[in-house]
């Protein structure tokens, strides 16, 4: 609907068109380009048909741009989403069995963060690449990997804290099980630090996604993501700049967005403020 | 300082119905959500972005 072309189709005669929007009238999206100091209209060099246009180009393949960075920007967000599906799924639960038990289940739990946390991402990334093809799965299971462990600490914290309040006391008492105290009572006094760290790991995945992308061990050739898109950019970005800037802008949209969403949410949440 | 002398006369009863007004809480009572979501309201920046983010969100999932 959105996407006016399939972002995988090529046609070669097409490639690295400039920005046109309908009959090429608008600043910066006219269609052409100036070669040797010569202004040429790139689409009629191209034998591209009257009333064709891309809105934001073609890359060196001749594939839609506005589509790439469609198809891009709903992978990176994915990634993002997963990531965070990982913080909440194993972060919470390990950092509240952590906090809840204490001791020396608490003790061994908390070795096994540090261990973790001590091996470098990227490392965790290449070596996955040994086992798993490149593509989604491996970077989800990189992040997922090391990602929650930020969760987990906090997590942990806070249950310390609340454990020792009245309100768990009298749960306690009355003979609730240890799960739905979890469930009726930590989780709920809990959630301003949840919102506020999955807030902040959003960015962090996409970032990271976009890094190794952008790197070559990310997203595999075909399929796009804003760190392909950047990464095939960056090649052509003196004589092409577009190619480099719409995926960047969108990039940095998201991110600022992103987080001041997040410093917003986390303002709101804090009972102190 | 004036001598007065606190007698029984000096006393008024209070009225039920205005007893009654005065347990009254005049704004609404608001859950720890709708709090944060008032509170969260109140900042334009962050209102802007995350409708930036539903933007780009849709536009990026409802591209095919």
């Amino acid at each position: 609907m959105i996407a006016p072309q399939s972002p995988n189709t090529q046609n070669v005669a097409y490639a690295n068109l400039p920005p046109k929007i309908g009959n090429g009238h608008l600043p910066g999206f006219k269609g052409t380009a100036t070669v040797s100091g010569v202004t040429v209209d790139k689409y009629q060099q191209a034998g591209v048909p009257k009333g064709k246009s891309f809105i934001l180009g073609t890359d060196y393949l001749g594939r839609d741009l506005l589509s790439r960075i469609l198809y891009g920007t709903r992978l990176s967000l994915l990634i993002g989403i997963l990531a965070t599906l990982v913080d909440l799924l194993i972060g919470i639960p390990y950092g509240i069995i952590s906090g809840w038990k204490g001791g020396r289940t608490d003790t061994f739990m908390q070795r096994i963060i540090e261990i973790i946390s001590s091996i470098p991402n990227l490392i965790v990334v290449v070596l996955m690449m040994l086992i798993l093809r490149p593509g989604l799965l491996s970077i989800v299971l990189a992040i997922g990997f090391t990602g929650w462990i930020t969760m987990a600490r906090l997590i942990r914290a806070q249950t310390f804290q609340l454990k020792e309040q009245e309100f768990v006391l009298a749960a306690r008492t009355l003979g609730e099980t240890p799960t739905r105290i979890a469930w009726k009572h930590l989780i709920p006094n809990l959630s301003s630090t949840i919102i506020i760290q999955t807030m902040f790991t959003i960015p962090s995945a996409i970032f990271f996604e976009a890094f190794l992308s952008f790197i070559g061990i990310g997203i595999p050739a075909p399929s796009a993501s804003l760190g392909t898109l950047l990464s095939d950019g960056q090649k052509a970005f003196r004589f092409l700049p577009y190619q480099m800037w719409y995926p960047a802008a969108v990039l940095c949209l998201i991110m600022v967005a992103v987080n001041l969403l997040a410093d917003g949410l986390r303002d709101a949440f804090d009972p102190k403020s | 300082m004036s001598d007065t002398k606190i007698t029984a006369g000096s006393f008024k009863p209070l009225k039920v119905d205005n007893h009654e007004e005065q347990e009254k809480i005049s704004a609404p009572s608001l859950t720890f959500t709708q709090d944060a979501i008032r509170r969260l309201k109140q900042n334009k920046v962050a209102v802007i972005s995350l409708f930036v983010l539903l933007a780009i969100i849709l536009a990026a999932f409802l591209a095919p």
